[in-house]
């Protein structure tokens, strides 16, 4: 089969599944980071700098998992070269040793923006996030006027090239080489994630909620813009591929909380990607039960859900009818089982979510470090699922 | 179809707008001038939230 029909065939199956119509099987989608690079021989330092080599991994993955119907770009593997030249704050590849960590760490946040800051960022978020922000995150711009704009301009000739290289070029590689199409066209976050992930941190929210209710509430509201220009702007509207939105905090609140913080600008952000004609895909991390009321007030049968945990068989009875569920195989299961115990979960799950349509294969949980996936274990699986996933 | 989103209000948002509002001489720019220029804002954009919110 050419590239190109076997391009339109997995683009079609991963659409026919958004949709909730009956395609040819179960489609598969995997949620891959830096284990590409590992399962290629390279470590992070290679993949998160080294773009011929993050390219060659990505596609060394689809060719020998072709039961993959769509990946996603190579977003999560970060920027290295970016975080070098403006002196990340947050992020390493390497310890002070200089050895590769398995997966990429992360320092939180944390305190980037102060309480007494809140009026001044509902006034003009961008401009707070030009002026503060940034600054504050990344040392390269926490200098004197000269060298800040000596950094900015570094950072925007690496910019292109990072976007040129290691999602473009890589785009159009996995697309022509190996008839590999991409899960998601843009990508996003909700603003009460974004306030959590990079102004408030974890702890900082918390106590806001409790706190500063209104301040909280109205900084959701004036980021709201941003982020849905983030997520749409300049993006072709059609169904697939998808709009990725990881969702962090949910499920840490309180339902309550839920609905006062996040659901309102949770669900106009839904509502204004659908109206797009676009389809968003929520990486729903956690697990959802308290808030399936809520997920079942989103527009019918136009939104995905990459679910992390929860009981899979309930949750295709409460929801299974609003969103297209994405998940459900853990990968404790394709690590610690054996090779027939793996396959035998992996068909089980199809008997009960494949029914009706409306639902992906894929593992619970992004790959990132070496032994997140055992490759034979989930070769198999995968093999499995191709031919017994079969809507007859 | 192409999507496009309202422009964001801020005091220091880049627009043509503003470009012609500080260089009068530029005001009757053929019209290329103006969409590339604001496709060039759009990709600040997206290179600033890569750093904001990413």
């Amino acid at each position: 089969m050419s590239k190109e029909k076997l391009f339109k065939e997995r683009a079609a199956r991963v659409t026919k599944a958004f949709k909730h119509e009956i395609p040819d099987r179960v489609p598969i989608a995997m949620m891959i980071e830096t284990w590409a690079g590992h399962y290629s021989g390279y470590d992070i330092v290679d993949s998160g700098y080294d773009y011929p080599k993050l390219r060659e991994s990505f596609l060394k993955v689809a060719e020998d998992f072709e039961e993959i119907d769509a990946m996603p770009p190579a977003f999560g593997v970060r920027p290295g070269n970016i975080y070098a030249a403006t002196q990340s704050r947050e992020y390493s590849y390497y310890g002070e040793d200089g050895k590769p960590y398995a997966s990429l760490q992360h320092l939180e946040a944390g305190n980037v923006m102060t309480t007494d800051e809140y009026p001044e960022f509902i006034a003009d978020p961008f401009k707070f996030i030009v002026e503060k922000q940034i600054p504050r995150r990344y040392a390269a711009f926490d200098k004197p006027e000269l060298e800040k704009n000596l950094a900015f301009t570094q950072f925007a000739l690496l910019y292109k090239t990072y976007i040129q290289e290691a999602i473009v070029k890589l785009g159009e590689q996995l697309a022509v080489e190996k008839g590999m199409p991409s899960l998601f066209k843009g990508s996003t976050e909700m603003p009460m994630d974004v306030f959590m992930d990079y102004f408030r941190g974890f702890k900082g929210i918390i106590i806001d909620i409790k706190k500063r209710k209104e301040n909280v509430i109205a900084a959701c509201e004036a980021l709201f813009p941003l982020m849905l220009k983030k997520a749409i702007h300049n993006v072709e509207s059609g169904i697939f591929p998808g709009i990725f939105i990881p969702l962090h905090i949910p499920t840490y609140l309180r339902p309550k909380d839920f609905e006062t913080f996040y659901w309102p600008t949770f669900k106009k952000m839904i509502d204004c990607i659908v109206e797009k004609d676009c389809t968003p895909v929520l990486f729903m991390e956690g697990n959802w039960e308290p808030y399936y009321d809520f997920i079942n007030d989103l527009p019918k049968k136009k939104v995905v859900g990459m679910v992390e945990s929860g009981d899979f068989k309930k949750m295709k009875a409460a929801i299974g009818d609003t969103i297209c569920i994405m998940g459900g195989m853990p990968v404790d299961v394709i690590n610690h089982s054996t090779r027939d115990e793996a396959v035998k979960y992996a068909e089980e799950l199809i008997d009960f979510m494949a029914p009706n349509g409306g639902y992906i294969f894929a593992l619970d949980k992004v790959l990132l470090s070496p032994n997140d996936a055992n490759p034979e274990n989930l070769k198999a699986v995968l093999q499995t699922v191709a031919k017994y996933g079969e809507y007859k | 179809m192409i999507i496009k989103v309202p422009e964001i209000k801020s005091e220091i948002y880049p627009s043509w707008e503003k470009v012609v509002e500080d260089n009068p001489h530029l005001k009757n720019s053929p019209e290329i001038v103006k969409k590339n220029y604001e496709d060039s804002v759009d990709e600040l954009f997206d290179a600033i939230m890569l750093l904001a919110a990413f």
